[in-house]
């Protein structure tokens, strides 16, 4: 019980004050207490990202060998795995024993990042467009008052953003060409600058009594049970 | 908070060095408190010079000891094109040798001193003071070693950062790569025939030398640390010791210092470290009174258990979801976004986690977290095994179920919809730190026909959340979570605490309208509430 729960709670708690007084001490030793305080969490992470590999790969390890629906595409995982680990220690053996030059070979680390990695994660980023239409249409159906208040600012706040606002205004507004791109500021700054605050503010409220209730070791369920 | 300022005021004046000759102006003739450096005379009125007793120099308040401030009031008069010159000697003497460095700054209000309130108030002061922070260290910077030669290791050899059998491995590696060099063709050859030559000439290492050149690159990657750390100790050094200033002001070719009697002033200042930030006296008052507010209820809720909570319907669904996931026969799956462990909406999520994992485990449903991040990975799965453990259910904890599935952003969307796609979970909870990848996850989610419940503090993403799933916990319903669902007093009480927060932050913002509402609508005897709220020091 002193293992797991009374040396980790007083680990917390030293860490937790040390890091609140900090903030609120220029002198230098703080600084130094930061840093030494952020190589030990990059030494832990470091322990940690092996964990974090040997959990993925045994997971698509277990997929493969228990021949589960798709166990295909864990397959890839291991190519992928194995390419960049592999040309990750080749660069490093070649950087060590000759720098780099018109003479170096190819770096294929690179080229896998380059031209599949960065491809691949924009390709999934683009589908964001497709996703935010669809969630739009479904928001913006004028099913109860709400919804109906919710749609018009919707609509004021696009055409406010787009270049056709000022003729479709000075046509609607009697020649007044920022009718629109002003009515979408006042939606901007007032009702959705009120909303973001107040719930910036209950975030802020939250933190901190989250924060004691970690620091009290009143919270305890992120070490596992013990609601 | 020390303040060091020697005024100089007997001091002899420096005239100028030789590239600066003197000439008297029409101002400082006519003008005790100036002294003049300049080609030509110019037009610099008496009223453009600050005065005399303003110009002062202190450490500068709540920083790390690396800078000074120097002040001095606003002219008068600020004709166009003016600017302040400040000169800054490591001694008084060094003006004389003409051994210091102009420090040159324009009349603008970010040089006043209402950008600073943490420094000089909200007072009628500030606007009429103008400042500038130095850091002697930044003008006089302490020479930086040079690169790894023969004399440079013999030299540290000397100070013992060396000893004999690293000197000499060191030294045969350094002539093997000068040789190299020198066996390199010269840059003016053309890049084809280079390439062809270099490749015949650049000679195939050893194992032995590859391990050598390794050790030497650590020797250097050693050294340069080591020399990081020497120069931050020599700025230490540069900034803890006196710094002289003169202050001057400038138009065209002509600069006339701030002088008395003739005689430039020079002022004295050291930066040292401060022990505390001034600026952040608010932010600790108010965050020792949520504090006590908090623990105070804490202790409150001890005695008295009986503390009403208002529903939080998307925590109400939680069981409801794993229920209906249970009656699907259909995994529960547990995302936690892109936080790190020290992301407090994660800390919240891992709290939410463990009540989770525990009901899936006494319904006998699988769980599945899909994590992105190592550290929240090896945190999760200690949560999921204690959770099922505490449930009587040990055997249902599968630490594959609890897996990292991508730690790039959009590898990690990629590889959590295709497992909503294939294993269509009956629950899903998208709690923790999310960016762009919200909608992704939950459009996906939402076409598998799961209950989805989500929760974050990323206020950029709630809208998405809110479209896209049954429930939505914003911002701080995610942190009261953990309390909400244990019912456990003490947690309770926290959360009425911060509720007690709440209601002084929203009091003392009705009432900070109201004051600059009736302030603005009434001049004259009514404006001294407006500085109510803008006095500061």
């Amino acid at each position: 019980m002193i293992l797991k729960r009374t040396i980790p709670l007083l680990i917390v708690f030293a860490i937790g004050v040390l890091a609140f007084v900090q903030e609120f001490v220029p002198h230098p030793w703080s600084g130094k207490l930061v840093d030494e305080i952020s190589t030990w969490f990059k030494i832990i992470g470091g322990f940690a990202m092996f964990l974090g590999t040997y959990s993925l790969l045994h997971m698509h390890l277990a997929r493969i060998r228990r021949k589960m629906p798709s166990w295909g595409y864990s397959v890839f995982v291991f190519i992928g795995a194995a390419f960049m680990i592999g040309t990750g220690v080749y660069n490093e053996i070649q950087s060590s024993s000759q720098p780099a030059g018109p003479n170096s070979p190819f770096d294929w680390f690179s080229w896998g990042y380059k031209y599949i990695q960065v491809p691949a994660g924009a390709t999934i980023f683009s589908i964001l467009a497709f996703f935010m239409a669809s969630a739009a249409f479904r928001t913006f159906r004028a099913r109860n008052l709400a919804a109906g208040l919710l749609l018009i600012s919707a609509i004021i706040v696009m055409l406010g953003r787009v270049p056709i606002s000022e003729p479709l205004s000075r046509w609607l507004f009697f020649g007044n060409s920022q009718a629109i791109t002003q009515a979408t500021d006042i939606i901007m700054e007032y009702p959705n600058m009120v909303a973001k605050r107040g719930i910036l503010l209950g975030i802020a409220l939250g933190t901190i009594s989250q924060s004691i209730r970690i620091l009290l070791g009143v919270e305890r369920s992120y070490m596992g049970g013990g609601d | 908070m020390p303040v060091i300022v020697k005024p100089l005021t007997t001091l002899v004046v420096i005239a100028l060095a030789a590239t600066l000759p003197v000439r008297p102006a029409a101002a400082a003739q006519t003008n005790p408190t100036v002294a003049t450096q300049s080609a030509t005379p110019g037009t610099i009125l008496p009223e453009s010079i600050p005065a005399t007793e303003s110009f002062n120099a202190i450490d500068l308040p709540s920083d790390d000891g690396s800078s000074i401030l120097v002040k001095w009031a606003k002219p008068a008069n600020e004709p166009k094109g003016i600017s302040y010159v400040i000169q800054v000697a490591r001694s008084k003497a060094d003006f004389q040798a003409g051994k210091f460095v102009t420090k040159e700054v324009f009349p603008s209000p970010i040089i006043l001193g209402t950008t600073k309130p943490e420094y000089f108030g909200r007072g009628k002061n500030a606007s009429q003071t103008c400042f500038a922070v130095i850091s002697p260290a930044e003008l006089f910077p302490p020479a930086k070693p040079g690169p790894l030669t023969e004399a440079r290791l013999k030299e540290l050899k000397t100070k013992k950062v060396l000893t004999d059998k690293e000197l000499g491995r060191a030294l045969a590696v350094l002539a093997e790569i000068e040789q190299e060099k020198s066996q390199t063709k010269p840059a003016s050859v053309p890049a084809t025939a280079q390439a062809g030559v270099t490749k015949s000439q650049t000679p195939k290492l050893t194992s032995k030398q590859r391990a050598e050149r390794k050790w030497y690159a650590r020797l250097g990657a050693n050294i340069k640390k080591l020399d990081a750390e020497a120069l931050t100790k020599e700025r230490a050094r540069i900034n803890a010791e006196p710094s002289f200033f003169r202050l001057g002001v400038k138009l065209d070719d002509q600069t006339i210092l701030v002088a008395r009697d003739g005689e430039p002033i020079v002022v004295e200042a050291i930066a040292k470290p401060n022990l505390f930030k001034w600026g952040k006296l608010n932010n600790l008052t108010l965050s020792l009174i949520f504090m006590s507010a908090v623990i105070t209820f804490i202790e409150i809720a001890r005695r008295k258990p009986d503390i009403f909570i208002r529903k939080i319907a998307g925590l109400e669904a939680i069981d409801e979801a794993i229920g209906r996931a249970t009656e699907m026969d259909r995994p529960v799956m547990f995302v936690h976004g892109g936080g790190s462990v020290g992301s407090m909406s994660v800390i919240a999520s891992l709290n939410i986690l463990s009540h989770v994992a525990s009901r899936a485990a006494e319904h006998d449903t699988r769980i599945r977290v899909m994590n992105q991040d190592p550290l929240v990975t090896a945190v999760s799965q200690e949560a999921v095994q204690q959770a099922c453990t505490e449930a009587g259910r040990p055997d249902a904890f599968n630490a594959d179920d609890v897996s990292l599935v991508a730690s790039d952003q959009f590898s990690y969307v990629a590889a959590v919809s295709g497992i909503m796609v294939r294993e269509q979970p009956g629950a899903i909870f998208m709690l923790g730190a999310f960016g762009a990848e919200s909608l992704l996850l939950s459009e996906t989610g939402s076409s598998t026909g799961a209950i989805q419940v989500a929760g974050t503090d990323s206020y950029t993403q709630l809208p998405f959340f809110v479209t896209t799933c049954d429930y939505t916990l914003m911002g701080e319903e995610l942190y009261a979570a953990s309390a909400y669902l244990s019912r456990e007093p003490r947690m309770l009480g926290s959360l009425r605490g911060q509720d007690v927060g709440k209601a002084f932050v929203m009091i003392v913002l009705l009432a900070g309208t109201a004051i600059l509402t009736v302030a603005a609508a009434m001049d004259g005897p009514w404006q001294w509430l407006r500085g109510l709220l803008e006095a500061t020091g």
